[in-house]
């Protein structure tokens, strides 16, 4: 069997288990240096107990989109920050990834939990993208929250913020 | 959203514009702590309220000492308690650029004076000498170069220039640790018919953006945009010839946008001077569609009337006084750096022969507040906005009334005679002042000349105050600062104390921030006339070169 064909088990907070090839396993950073602390133990299940089986199973579609990649360096790097940098999407990350809010979170947080950089920063972007442009209502709106400023602290707002006006 | 990791948020929120940042600040009390609580956060906020440039904040280690530079240098430009001190300079050397840690010089001799022989026995010329990090360093070039077309990125340790054949020459440099630099690429050849053109290399001019594009202003109503990295030739613009074949100087800023002054041409003007000068704005940072259309145009308040009307009232000139504009000195925008503000110049006489200016300073955020419609259409059929009888459809025209609130207008003695059209592309600025973000900081020449007094004038003309306390509900946490000091008292903290100091205010209007005066002198010794008055891009350092003297003086603001 080629290395690249080897196999390994991902058990879910929900108990469940998935076996993924391991070119998939390891854009997870977190899941590779596991891999290689457990060393050749075959068939032992490497437990991920802050990400669902729903969450894996959109994380692991990802993965295996991308497994041919070159693997981002361990730091922070020049092709690290122009890829922070600039707002776009992919265009096949922007279709994965247009999942409702709650998902879209869970994402990020088992993105930045199993260390696969690339995604916590489609996941960031995508965030981002959403708030862009909008007003204060419009991001209430957006990710349902309620205003608990009083109208007179809200003037002040106004007020303190008129530097930034266009 | 906020139960993400601080550190997630903070990836999510630190890419988003300002006004994003301002508009998460006030949606509810948690977003609220939010953004004031990420240092990172806070000083591009902090960085955005001072014009400051800055593109490194994701990397900066310590926003929160970034922070209290940052404040603390603006102090000291408001106080004018800057530290001075001297460089000295090779002998035929001018200063051509300033950066936080570095300064550069170009040879004010002919390239063909400075040529030497390289190691390997080729022929080569000084390009520059840089200064800093006490060390200087002498670049060279392999062909003659035109020194003014020398630019330099210094966050991406690039060094451009064009040579007296129109080839563009890049270098990497490597933050000149080391004396080596390497040639990125062989030259890139303008194309000879648009160099051929160029009659006066002097006028030509070169710009680098952050986003690869190299703007080379040929001096000729064209623009050449490059992608410096590949060496390709993206657009020459303007697509038709007829539009800017009366472009009377641009300036870009460092969002992209290319703000360029188009006036009648002059014999047309001497018939019909009743026609208006026009501001086009295009922006750099559009995607690459062919041709780039001006995001906006502006009609300018310049019909010969009602400029004489402005005159007589902003300065209560007598009504049997003559004003007279004449034709052959048509209006000129200035050339600035990092500009926040387009200031524009309008020069007129006072009979008997007293020579004046009359200045607009527009706040280059006031500019998209203006809408026009439909502005592919006149680029469509191929005409220009200077017919009174054909103008641009949807252009607004803006009451000159109106005009008198949106920007800021002051009326000036010109102490030299009127520059005449040839010199108007080349520079604008006169030596004895220099134009960063929203300030114009101005020196004294008289007093420089006779006395060794440097007099220095800082306006700013988007001045905020930011003693805000902890408590306040403002996107930006409040430093406690002390107040500004009143007009006549010496600062607390003195650096280097002015001899005097004054300080003026002027409120805002509805579209106007405030502007603030601060002046003072401080005593140099050495009487000598002003050579170049030049500053870095935040504006907190300033240096200032005398003829004859070969030391340079710097006029450091920071922290």
């Amino acid at each position: 069997m080629s290395d690249n064909k080897q196999k390994v088990i991902l058990q879910t907070s929900d108990d469940e288990q998935f076996t993924v090839e391991k070119i998939v396993a390891e854009r997870s950073a977190m899941i590779k240096s596991m891999m290689e602390d457990l060393g050749e133990q075959e068939g032992q299940a490497i437990p991920l107990p802050n990400v669902s089986s729903s969450v894996l199973t959109k994380i692991l579609e990802y993965c295996d989109h991308h497994k041919n990649e070159p693997l981002p360096a361990a730091d922070s790097s020049d092709a690290d920050d122009s890829r922070r940098k600039t707002s776009e999407i992919g265009e096949w990350d922007a279709r994965w990834i247009q999942v409702d809010q709650e998902m879209l979170f869970e994402i990020i947080l088992a993105a930045n939990y199993l260390d696969i950089k690339p995604l916590l920063d489609v996941g960031c972007k995508t965030v981002a993208n959403m708030i862009k442009g909008k007003t204060p209502e419009e991001i209430r709106k957006l990710f349902n929250i309620t205003n608990d400023f009083t109208p007179e602290e809200e003037e002040q707002i106004r007020k303190e913020n008129e530097w930034a006006e266009e | 959203m906020l139960r993400l990791p601080s550190h997630i948020l903070e990836q999510i929120l630190l890419p988003l514009p300002i006004s994003d940042l301002i508009s998460l600040s006030a949606v509810n009390r948690p977003f609220h702590h939010t953004i004031r609580e990420i240092p990172s956060i806070q000083y591009k906020l902090y960085l955005a309220l001072y014009h400051s440039s800055d593109d490194q904040v994701e990397h900066t280690s310590n926003p929160t000492k970034g922070i209290m530079d940052l404040v603390e240098s603006q102090r000291n430009i408001l106080r004018l308690t800057p530290r001075i001190s001297s460089l000295g300079i090779g002998k035929n050397e001018r200063v051509y650029k300033v950066y936080q840690d570095m300064i550069v010089t170009i040879p004010t001799l002919t390239p063909i004076s400075s040529a030497c022989l390289a190691r390997d026995g080729t022929e080569e010329y000084i390009l520059c000498t840089m200064y800093g990090n006490n060390r200087t360093h002498k670049v060279y070039a392999t062909y003659p170069p035109i020194y003014h077309t020398l630019t330099i990125l210094s966050s991406k340790d690039i060094m451009v220039y064009i040579d007296q054949e129109g080839y563009i020459h890049l270098h990497k440099y490597h933050s000149y640790g080391t004396e080596k630099y390497e040639h990125v690429n062989a030259g890139i050849e303008i194309p000879s018919e648009e160099w051929n053109r160029t009659e006066n290399p002097d006028q030509v001019k070169l710009d680098l953006m952050e986003d690869d594009k190299m703007v080379i202003d040929l001096g000729t109503g064209i623009w050449l945009i490059y992608n410096w990295k590949t060496g390709d030739l993206l657009h020459r613009f303007p697509p038709n010839n007829r539009i800017w074949s009366s472009c009377h100087g641009s300036l870009i800023t460092k969002e992209g946008l290319m703000i360029g002054l188009d006036i009648p041409r002059l014999a047309w003007m001497h018939h019909n001077p009743s026609s208006n000068a026009s501001l086009a704005i295009f922006s750099l940072s559009s995607p690459l569609t062919a041709p780039y259309l001006p995001q906006l145009l502006l009609e300018l308040p310049t019909p010969y009337r009602l400029l004489k009307q402005t005159i007589k009232t902003l300065w209560d000139i007598p009504s049997k006084v003559k004003v007279i504009i004449s034709p052959s000195t048509p209006p000129r925008i200035h050339t600035a750096t990092n500009p926040s503000f387009v200031r524009i110049s309008m020069p007129f006489k006072l009979v008997p022969r007293s020579s004046y200016e009359l200045n607009l300073v527009i706040p280059i955020k006031q500019l998209p507040l203006i809408k026009i419609e439909n502005r592919i259409k006149p680029w469509i059929k191929g005409r220009t906005w200077r017919y009174p009888t054909d103008p641009f459809d949807g252009v607004e025209s803006i009451k000159w009334d109106n005009w008198k609130s949106r920007c800021h207008m002051y009326i000036e003695r010109v102490q030299t005679s009127f520059p005449t059209q040839k010199s108007i592309n080349s520079s604008s600025l006169s030596n004895e002042e220099c134009q960063i973000g929203q300030r114009l900081y101005r020196v004294d020449n008289s007093l420089l000349t006779k006395k060794g007094q440097l007099s220095l004038e800082i306006t700013d003309f988007d001045f905020h105050e930011i003693g805000q306390n902890d408590d306040g509900y403002g996107a930006l946490k409040g430093i406690k600062l002390d107040m500004a000091p009143q007009d006549g008292q010496r600062p607390n903290k003195p650096r280097t104390s002015p001899r005097y100091y004054k300080i003026s205010e002027q409120a805002g209007t509805a579209n106007l921030p405030r502007t603030l005066n601060c002046s003072g002198s401080f005593f140099l010794g050495y009487p000598g006339e002003i050579e170049g008055v030049l500053g870095d891009e935040n504006g907190t350092r300033l240096v200032i070169q005398q003829k004859g003297n070969d030391k340079i003086w710097i006029i450091d603001f920071g922290s």
